[in-house]
């Protein structure tokens, strides 16, 4: 940024400058110190919702955690606000100065640089502000997750408790409730034969509808080894193209000789990560359903068609 | 013949006006004189019907093809995404210049193939096979009939009642509601979840539910009439909606609230705007709805700020 | 002066989400239970060997579908 100030001392003799440059400078500044001040509300809101948030997610006793729901939408729309005021001021303030000022100012002319150096300084500003903000929706969204181990260990209590609690309505004889039911079903009393309706309660019913996020998290390690392999031959990647980019200008053949071997190495093991990674995503993906197919048995048959076509998309 | 017509031409729009040397077919000589003579589309499958869809689809895969020749020969390694890419910008250009016609019209050529060429249907296209296995009868109720209770129970009918109206009991109620969705999930053309989407659009209703009506208000039966037929005040109270979850408000309750149109019904008259647009598509339209609806939810965002005492971020400035 | 605009908001955004209403009404917790329907009819309850969708006494209809198989409920459930 200082290396600004230099060349309009040096163009003195040049076109005058001062006028809109004082300008771009201004908005540079004031661009900065708006960001800046954004970024501190962003992290001042942030950190005191998420213990709120967590707080709600506790005392919300009803099953769908709707009030839950209803603040965390209220806090994502305060930093949607934040964030959609960085980008009107961007538009306004550094955008469109930029592209009026790039028509009245020869891409030739030796000052072009000062407004394409302004463009891209607060471009790369911007993008620090918009990684902050990846970060805070980041952390908010944590709060989103429940306690599933809890919540279906009270669903495997419940079902030991009552299990032997039920009589049939025609003929008295205990009815053994043989496993979680997930819907509403008959069940035949074993004595005299009657169908009799089971309504499973609230807490089975919910089964369902928690299932496959706590297959999830049961196999989250090998979920995230295999993001780890994606990173793993985005990060070769770069590597390589840096020593590429590092002999551009060089003469001396030993030199060329090494780095070479160095490059074909980084692309040796990152075609491997480019067929391991597949590999990994299936591991997982057997993995979860296994979990799932232990947590809703009685829906095998749909997880493995549903299992079936992921594979279609690794 | 077409073939020999087309043959030259190499999609730049000089060569498309040299007729003299063209060999010609009588019939066609006279459309071609005049540039923009109005193309005649089969109403199923949008092509013009001045060519074959055979000959269309050799088309496309005969340059197809050579590109792909080209590549692998100068060592670009292809795989099936990279291939199913090359068909698709090859279909555009290929009926673009066959037909003459802007982005719209391309557009929704797409839209009405999409099942043909994507394997994935598109709202306002699909038609119901009765050989398509996901789509058989759960307990004889087909997804039209399952719809239909769908939206009797999300205007707030109790789904006691509407088994009752249908004649079979709550455990069957259950089964449907369990493997409807189930085939929704299992069918990678989405044609279950688009075709539910078009029923629901429709308001589809049967006989045994005729006669169970939601209650509504006659303001909400006037601003349900309303949203249905002016597109802006469908988009105000989409815009509106929006805001609402923004600040904390659930959508669907304000909405009800304020002006006595349940979810149910809005959800449908949602559809059949986006169904509309889907058959109808025009970017034009699509832009200027999208900003009129953004601008409602910004003029209800800042209500609904006010009530809360202001955004956070209020006293920032630039 | 700043931690009060932001707490003050985060309380009211709390409240309000409190005090609303859940569309649809509020979830019953419901406990399990068992239950059997008689036929309207005659009072006969159902059997097991007799199917779902029929009363064996007198042809009353439970259902008037034809069951297929699903996820509890199977093909063979069809009274005859």
């Amino acid at each position: 940024m200082f290396g600004l100030f230099k060349k309009s001392k040096d163009s003195q003799n040049g076109e005058s400058t001062t006028e809109w440059y004082s300008e771009l400078q201004e908005n540079q500044q004031r661009w900065f110190a708006f960001l800046e001040k954004l970024e501190a509300k962003m992290e001042e809101f942030a950190t005191a919702a998420i213990p709120e948030l967590k707080e709600i997610m506790q005392s919300d006793d009803d099953i769908y955690k709707r009030t839950f729901h209803r603040v965390y939408s209220g806090v994502n729309g305060q930093l949607n606000n934040i964030r959609e005021k960085a980008r009107d001021v961007y538009e306004e303030k550094v955008h469109d100065v930029y592209y009026n000022l790039n028509s009245q100012i020869s891409v030739l002319s030796k000052h072009h640089n000062l407004l394409s150096d302004f463009r891209s300084a607060c471009s790369d500003r911007y993008n620090e502000f918009e990684n902050k903000y990846d970060y805070w929706r980041k952390q908010i969204d944590k709060t989103q997750e429940r306690d599933l181990e809890t919540e279906y260990q009270k669903i495997l209590d419940e079902y030991e408790a009552i299990k032997n609690k039920f009589n049939c309505t025609q003929c008295g004889g205990n009815i053994v409730i043989e496993k979680i039911f997930l819907i509403e079903t008959y069940i035949t009393c074993p004595y005299c034969q009657t169908q009799n309706t089971f309504a499973p309660s609230t807490l089975g019913r919910n089964l369902q509808n928690i299932a496959r996020n706590l297959a999830e998290q049961r196999t989250a390690h090998l979920y995230e080894a295999y993001e780890a392999e994606k990173d793993k031959e985005r990060d070769l990647y770069h590597q390589r193209h840096e020593l590429s980019l590092s002999i551009i200008h060089e003469k001396d053949k030993k030199v060329l000789h090494e780095v070479q071997l160095k490059m074909d190495d980084l692309e040796e093991q990152r075609q491997f990560a480019i067929k391991n990674a597949p590999k990994l995503h299936q591991e997982y993906l057997r993995a979860m359903y296994d979990e799932l197919n232990k947590i809703t048995p009685d829906l095998k048959e749909h997880n493995e068609k549903m299992y079936q076509n992921q594979l279609q998309y690794l | 013949m077409f073939k020999k017509l087309f043959g030259a031409l190499t999609g730049d729009k000089q060569e498309n006006q040299n007729y003299e040397t063209q060999t010609s077919n009588d019939n066609y000589e006279n459309n071609y004189e005049d540039n923009y003579q109005e193309v005649e589309y089969d109403p199923e499958t949008l092509h013009g019907t001045h060519y074959t869809v055979e000959d269309f689809d050799n088309e496309v895969a005969e340059r197809a093809e050579a590109w792909i020749a080209d590549e692998r020969a100068s060592g670009e390694n292809l795989d099936e995404k990279d291939i199913q890419n090359i068909y698709f910008n090859y279909r555009r250009t290929v009926y673009t210049e066959w037909n003459n016609c802007d982005s719209d019209q391309m557009i929704r050529f797409e839209h009405a193939n999409s099942l043909k060429y994507t394997g994935v249907q598109t709202s306002g296209f699909v038609k119901a096979d009765d050989n398509n296995p996901f789509l058989e009868p759960v307990h004889g109720v087909d997804l039209r009939t399952y719809t239909a209770m769908c939206l009797k129970i999300s205007a707030g009918i109790d789904y006691l009642e509407v088994c009752k109206a249908m004649g079979f009991e709550p455990a069957v109620w259950e089964e449907l509601n369990t493997i409807w969705p189930q085939r929704m999930g299992e069918d990678t053309s989405f044609t279950v979840t688009t075709l539910f989407g078009q029923y629901y659009a429709e308001n589809v209703t049967v006989p045994q539910l005729e006669n169970l009506k939601a209650e509504i208000s006659e303001e909400g039966a006037a601003n349900l009439e309303r949203i249905k037929s002016d597109r802006y005040f469908y988009e105000e109270l989409a815009g509106a909606r929006q805001a609402a979850y923004e600040y904390g408000i659930d959508g669907a309750q304000w909405i009800l609230e304020n002006f006595g149109i349940n979810l149910a019904d809005f959800q449908s008259v949602a559809m059949q705007w986006m169904t509309e647009q889907n058959q109808n598509w025009n970017s034009a339209d699509i832009t200027e709805f999208h900003d009129y609806q953004q601008q409602k939810q910004k003029e209800y965002a800042a209500k609904f700020a006010a009530e809360q005492g202001g955004n956070i971020a209020d006293d920032v400035n630039f | 002066m700043e931690e009060k605009k932001v707490n003050s908001f985060l309380n009211r955004l709390k409240e309000s989400a409190q005090k609303q209403t859940n569309y649809g009404g509020e979830m019953e917790i419901t406990e399990a239970k068992i239950n059997a329907k008689d036929c309207p009819n005659c009072g006969a309850g159902r059997a097991k060997q007799d199917g779902l969708t029929h009363c064996a006494y007198c042809g009353f209809e439970f259902l008037n579908i034809k069951l297929t198989d699903g996820v509890y409920i199977k093909k063979e459930d069809n009274s005859i």
